[in-house]
Formats: C-alpha cells, structure tokens, sequence
C-alpha cells in the first residue's frame, strides 16, 4: 500500500487483484443487482488508489479499510435506489410493498448465507435476522422497525447487543483476518 | 439526545445511522476511543463473512485506465496528540464521505450517475455503459478543469446523445502508443456521430494540435474532423458526418490542422460496417 500512495501503478494492480473480488462480493450481496455492483465496486477502487495517502495500517488491514469503503457506498447506493422506486411506486401503483416482504436472511444470496451465519454464530436469532438487515440490507433502525414491527429502541438493543456478542467471539476465536 | 451513544456506534459500524443521526455518531467517535476500536473490530469481523466474487476482465482494464484522471489526495499531516483520537481508521472513512475538501469528486460522480440512472432503462445496456464510463471520465475533467466546465459539459451532453443512439458503439484504440491505446471512441452511424474520449492523454506539443480524421477508404482522402488541444479529458465531438467512414484516426499537425495528414497518426480506431 506504501507504493501505492506513492502513486505506483503496478502496485495498485496487485492490490486491486486482491480487494476487488472482496468489494464486488460485499457490493454484491448489498445491492443485489450485479451490475450495479459492478459499478460500485469500479468506483470503490478507485477510492482505494485517491485515498491510499491516508491509509494507516496500524488500524487494520487493507481489506477491512476497503470493505468499509465499499460498505458505505454499497448502502447509499441501495438507499438512492429505494428512495426513487418509493418515488416511483406512488407515482405508478402506489405499490410500496415490494421491500417489506422481505426479512432477514431472505436479503442474502446461499452463498453469503453461509458465511454469514458462521460469522454471526454468537449471535441469537433476533439479534442476527438485525444485524443481516442493517448490515446486508443496508436498512436504518427505523425501517428494520418498521418492517419487524418492533420499536426503534429494540432494534437499537438487539443491533448493540449483536455487536457485543460479535465482538465476544473474535477474542475467543481470535482475531479473523490478517493484515 | 437519542439515546445511549453507544448505540449509535453500532449503528454507525453496520452503516446503520440515518444521515440524521450521522454527525451525532461522528462526535460521539471522536472522542470515544473505545466505540473506535469497537467499530475497527466489528468492521474486521464482518469483513470475514464476505465471499469474494471474481469481476469481469475488463473491469480490470477499466479500472486502471482511470487512474490517470484520479489524483491521489495529499497524505493528512501525521496528527501530533494521536492519543486524542482522530486518527485511524475513521478519519479515512469520513474523509471518503465528505470532510475531505475533496471529497465532492465522487459525491458528484455519485450524483451524475444518479441522474443518469432516471433515464437509463431507456437505454441499451451497451449505451449505458458507455455513458457512465464516460461520466466517470468527466466527473474528474470538470473538477480538475474547472475554465473547461462549460466544454465538458457541452461534451457530456454530446456523448449521451451519440452513446444513447441504439446502433452506439465504443471501439477501442487499434492501433496506438502509449497513453493514447486506452482512448475510446464512441461512434452512432445513425446519428451520424462520433466522440472522442481522450482519457487524461496528455497536451499536444507547443505550437501543434491534435487532428481528428475520418478515413474513408485506401482510395479516398481523409476528412478532416476537427482539431482539438488535449490535456484535458474532455470528449472531443467529431465535425462532420461519420457516413461510411472505415476509420477514424488521430495526427498531431501544425496550430490550426491541415488539409490532410503530414503525419502518422497517434492513434486510430476502426470502424465496424
């Protein structure tokens, strides 16, 4: 990364072999339609090359930096999607309903399923089926609320709680990824 | 206050917050080691459960392409209390989001592909990809050109229209050296059109200027298409009727061009009939 911010080129080639699969699988399984994805991801790495002066690898890995990046798009990017189809379902049919079916694990694909599971195994059920909303669904506490049924302040408990236990089980299992 | 702020911190490692409750969450991390390190870790964790999906190729070549027209922001001035927080993985976070000074670039990209979007599914998937990858190319021409805005946007709007025509193409440099091999041209038969885009190539020489021709055939004389400086990534819009035109190529000619070629092109893209 070092010769990255030094603007070496070659450099980002490798670091892009290994991160874009990442952020393509994390953008992914967020915004569920690959060619949005695709997009996002395009962009994701090229915040990775105009941000790699200012990033500190005493506070965490390459992936994890990226991913967060990726993350954080990924959600806008869904949310902007949401916000136009709401737009557009009560301009057309008045039909919003087509996000509320969905709970869950039903917002993930088999394969991330899986891992996700495995990595929120600590977890109770609640807490995870939040977790996967906010995370994987790219949700606010105020729509998994509203989508569950339950108030707000639940869901803040059982995401904060979730964490918590997320976190327990790294120091037990030790830390899950290298720098 | 909403609540514990810790809470928010969780919200705020699964990109929970609302964009209401964002600068509360920030606060509250800037002075709260612990919800820091608590963010650093989940972030980790969660990054674990990612499974890695292989993009196409040419995503590959697209990305790289681009790096010319991205600059790299100036590394942050090492912060000389680091025990008072800020430093660390946050600050990157943020800085891509909108503290940096520069970080409008891609908020803007965001937003021209957002606008863009509206109108998208009008389009044929080639098309479209076009005009984003164009976008992306402009997004940063305009910023780092800001005397060029109003040509870069004059040339946005060429190139959607050209790149929106079902018969649009993107053909690659044929044959072409250096930073011309990964210029794209993006030709409309229908619409008669083409459009140049040029991809961070750098300024013709001093005195000289780029050419853009359209060949016909062995047997006919070059059109001339209109000549451009370069340097600043703006799509450059083809004068004249594509028509039957076989090739498109680029020479660099004297200050105002010339009637034909008098030298061998940079560059040149063929053509599909």
């Amino acid at each position: 990364m070092a010769r990255v911010a030094g603007g070496d080129r070659d450099a980002f080639a490798q670091v892009y072999d290994a991160l874009a699969p990442k952020v393509l699988g994390l953008t992914r399984a967020v915004v569920r339609n690959h060619a949005m994805a695709e997009e996002v991801t395009q962009e994701v790495l090229l915040e990775v090359w105009r941000q790699a002066t200012r990033f500190d690898p005493s506070a965490g890995s390459v992936a994890t930096w990226a991913l967060t990046i990726a993350h954080r798009r990924a959600v806008d990017r869904i949310r902007s999607v949401r916000a136009s189809e709401d737009r557009e379902d009560r301009v057309a049919s008045g039909s919003a309903t087509r996000e509320y079916d969905e709970v869950a694990e039903q917002v993930l694909q088999h394969e991330d399923e899986v891992r996700v599971r495995a990595a929120l195994s600590g977890l109770t059920d609640l807490q995870r089926q939040a977790v996967v909303m906010a995370y994987w669904g790219g949700h606010t506490s105020a729509e998994i609320s509203s989508q569950l049924g339950v108030p707000v302040p639940t869901v803040k408990t059982r995401l904060r709680d979730g964490l918590i236990r997320l976190r327990a089980g790294l120091s037990t299992v030790g830390p899950g990824e290298a720098t | 206050v909403s609540g514990d702020p810790h809470a928010l911190t969780a919200l705020y490692a699964l990109d929970a917050v609302s964009d209401d409750e964002r600068p509360e969450a920030e606060r509250h991390l800037a002075g709260c080691e612990d919800c820091r390190e608590e963010i650093a870790e989940v972030r980790a964790a969660l990054a674990g459960a990612v499974v890695d999906v292989a993009p196409p190729p040419s995503m590959r070549a697209a990305v790289l392409a681009q790096l010319d027209a991205v600059p790299q922001l100036p590394p942050l001035p090492r912060p000389a209390a680091a025990d008072d927080g800020g430093a660390g993985q946050l600050p990157a976070d943020t800085a891509a989001q909108g503290q940096a000074p520069e970080a409008p670039a891609v908020d803007e990209l965001a937003r021209r592909r957002a606008a863009r979007r509206r109108f998208l599914p009008a389009l044929a998937a080639a098309a479209a990809a076009v005009v984003l990858a164009a976008a992306t190319g402009l997004g940063w021409a305009a910023l780092d050109y800001r005397h060029d805005r109003d040509a870069a946007q004059r040339a946005a709007v060429a190139l959607g229209e050209v790149a929106s025509a079902p018969d649009a193409v993107t053909v690659a440099a044929q044959s072409g050296s250096g930073e011309w091999a990964r210029t794209r041209l993006v030709v409309s038969r229908s619409k008669g059109e083409a459009v140049l885009i040029p991809s961070g190539t750098s300024r013709a020489p001093s005195g000289r200027t780029y050419q853009l021709w359209f060949i016909d055939g062995a047997s006919s004389k070059p059109r001339p298409a209109g000549t451009f400086g370069g340097g600043t990534g703006t799509p450059d819009v083809l004068a004249g009727e594509v028509g039957s035109a076989a090739a498109v190529a680029v020479t660099v000619e004297p200050q105002g061009g010339s009637r034909q070629p008098t030298t061998t092109p940079v560059v040149t893209y063929t053509l599909s009939t």
